[in-house]
């Protein structure tokens, strides 16, 4: 038992856990014979890239939401604002339950005036479903986050590296799945820097992100 | 026990400003308090014809320099022991500013004195009542062109000027001391004291805005320094005052900004921080008349003063006059019924900028700010200013604070 929550508790970071896909990303497309037969002279990246989608399926998904961000430092305003956001993910199946690939999101807020604030993040994600034929499944990812305040007549922005967790579900309709799920990322310790001067006004900067999307997904 | 808790924040101080190692006023302390050597503007004091305190309890309010020496410092206007008046006032009393545990009891004129020291070839003293504090916790301030609501730097402010505003002294002298403390959340960090030097010697800007060429500065080699001191004058004021029937009398006018401009510089020429608060009193108890004894006129006075059908009209002036003799006579520049006291004050805290990235937060300047070193050599003054930079590339401007207050308060009167 005890074993059994470990693995529920790693999946969602590391993707191993037994069971079988759903339909939709449930067939492996077959090996291509071209690339077997070119795979020890096609060396490149690209090359391995498209060989592991050819071998294990490729999964992509483009989706909208809302959230609520914050950026917390001792010369942030405290407001925590809610605003829509993009996101896209580009990946490929490593196992029926596990999938790996880059995502990245963009959330905007117009505060009015001259103020906006911009939240970006860029990760490299890994998907574990809980089983084969779950469609429930658990994502994280590592990568970059930062956030940009513009704020009168200069902008300050802050890169710093994040950590994200996201929930959700594949809902298959005929031949597409609809993919609502429920995110966070944060970051720690970033430098909040004029673009005009490269000063910064703050080097403490925390920021989070909660986010509930809901993305089209296209696996293959 | 007043001297107790004077000097306890001053010995903090002196930790601070000189590296003193005692942060706890304990008896040594308050005993070295009372022994101490006594600065030029310790003791300057006396009371005038309605001032009920002795200089022996004025003196009681003191604190020691960054070098040893025993000065003056806040008071309130009315004795808490013994309930006796001063009969003047400095402002906010700093122990409620969040800055006073770190920066103690303000010595006033301490840079006067290290100006002696600093072999300058210059001598400023000034008298006690015009030194004048004010001080605000966590001001907002504004990022040019910013709404606030995603960046927002908050500061802690506390300053003392030499400001007075009721002799002659500031028609022609630009040189006044000046205590800036300020800490920002954006690690703006400043403890400077030096002499202002409010624009050119000799001169002073009208309120209406020309320059009126006054006299000769003390000391006459004053430096220039940048700002103004725009003061009011006859020739501006007198026509806004004295108006006909059906008129107000316009006492905006009868208003002073002193608009510093400082920075701390090393010899190079590298500005490591400036700061240019401006200063601004509202019903001074003078206004330049070359034409007056002194050439100082009194603005009370007008109130009882008629030109053909001119008169001083307005609120300003209701109390201020009676008739004695079947003449219309105002009440004395100096009388504490006088609203034209100077005790409503302002300061616009504008721009703080450091550039001291990589820099000690300690230097040594001279008492003008200028060829700030690391090391202290005669007549400098220990500086703080925190190791950042902090330039935005836009400017990023403090509130105006202290304009909702009134020193005003029983006995206080000009000179004030």
């Amino acid at each position: 038992m005890r074993r059994v929550h470990c693995l529920l508790l790693v999946a969602p970071l590391v993707g191993v856990t037994v069971g079988f896909p759903v339909r939709a990303r449930a067939q492996p497309a077959p090996a291509s014979g071209s690339v077997a037969t070119n795979s020890t002279t096609e060396l490149t990246m690209r090359a391995a890239v498209r060989r592991l989608a050819d071998e294990h399926g490729v999964w992509a998904s483009l989706g909208v939401g809302r959230g609520a961000a914050s950026l917390d430092c001792d010369a942030c305003a405290s407001a925590t604002t809610r605003a829509y956001s993009l996101q896209g993910t580009l990946g490929i199946r490593l196992s029926p339950r596990v999938l790996v690939g880059a995502e990245t999101f963009a959330w905007l807020d117009v505060m009015g005036g001259q103020a906006d604030r911009v939240a970006k993040g860029t990760y490299l994600v890994a998907r574990g479903y809980r089983s084969v034929a779950s469609k429930v499944f658990l994502q994280a990812g590592a990568g970059i986050a930062s956030f940009e305040v513009n704020d009168g007549e200069v902008r300050f922005r802050t890169s710093s590296p994040s950590l994200s967790l996201t929930g959700g579900t594949d809902w298959r309709i005929d031949q597409i799945t609809i993919t609502p799920a429920i995110g966070a990322v944060g970051s720690i310790g970033g430098h909040l820097k004029s673009n005009k001067t490269g000063n910064s006004i703050a080097d403490d900067a925390r920021l989070g992100v909660l986010r509930a999307t809901i993305s089209l997904s296209w696996f293959r | 026990m007043r001297t107790q808790w004077v000097s306890s924040p001053l010995i903090l101080s002196c930790a601070i400003a000189v590296g003193c190692t005692d942060n706890n006023p304990t008896a040594s302390n308050v005993g070295t308090l009372a022994t101490a050597a006594p600065a030029k503007a310790f003791g300057i004091w006396s009371p005038g014809r309605t001032d009920t305190c002795t200089p022996d309890v004025h003196n009681q309010f003191a604190t020691l320099g960054p070098d040893g020496k025993k000065y003056p410092t806040w008071h309130p206007p009315t004795d808490p022991s013994t309930g006796c008046l001063f009969g003047h006032e400095h402002g906010r009393d700093p122990r409620g500013s969040a800055l006073v545990a770190g920066t103690g009891a303000l010595p006033f004129g301490y840079a006067n004195e290290q100006l002696d020291a600093a072999g300058l070839g210059l001598q400023r003293h000034e008298d006690h009542v015009g030194h004048k504090i004010e001080w605000e916790n966590d001001v907002r301030i504004q990022v040019a062109g910013g709404t606030g609501v995603a960046i927002e730097v908050r500061c802690d402010v506390l300053v003392k000027l030499h400001q007075g505003t009721h002799s002659k002294d500031a028609f022609t002298n630009n040189l006044h001391e000046l205590i800036y403390h300020i800490r920002c959340s954006d690690k703006t960090e400043m403890h400077v004291t030096l002499m202002s030097a409010i624009g050119r010697p000799g001169e002073f800007v009208s309120a209406c805005g020309s320059t009126i060429q006054a006299g000769t500065a003390t000391p006459a080699n004053s430096p220039s320094g940048g700002g103004h001191r725009r003061l009011p004058d006859a020739s501006c004021l007198l026509s806004r005052i004295l108006v006909g029937p059906g008129q107000q009398s316009d006492f905006g006018h009868l208003h002073e900004s002193w608009e510093t401009s400082n920075e701390i510089k090393t010899a190079d020429g590298h500005r490591i921080a400036f700061f240019d608060p401006y200063f601004q009193v509202f019903r001074p108890s003078r206004y330049y008349d070359p034409a007056a004894a002194g050439a100082v006129g009194r603005p009370v006075a007008l109130c009882a003063v008629t030109l053909n059908d001119r008169r001083a009209r307005g609120s300003a002036c209701n109390g201020m006059t009676s008739t004695v003799s079947g003449a219309l006579v105002s009440v004395a520049y100096d009388d504490a019924a006088s609203v034209f006291n100077g005790v409503r004050r302002q300061i616009d805290v504008n721009n703080n900028l450091v550039s001291n990235g990589d820099g000690p937060t300690v230097w040594y300047s001279d008492p003008f700010g200028r060829n700030a070193r690391t090391t202290p050599f005669a007549g400098s003054i220990r500086q703080f200013i925190s190791s950042v930079n902090n330039d935005y590339g836009v400017g990023v401007n403090g509130p105006v604070v202290g304009g909702n207050r009134n020193y005003g308060g029983a006995g206080v009167r000009a000179p004030n």
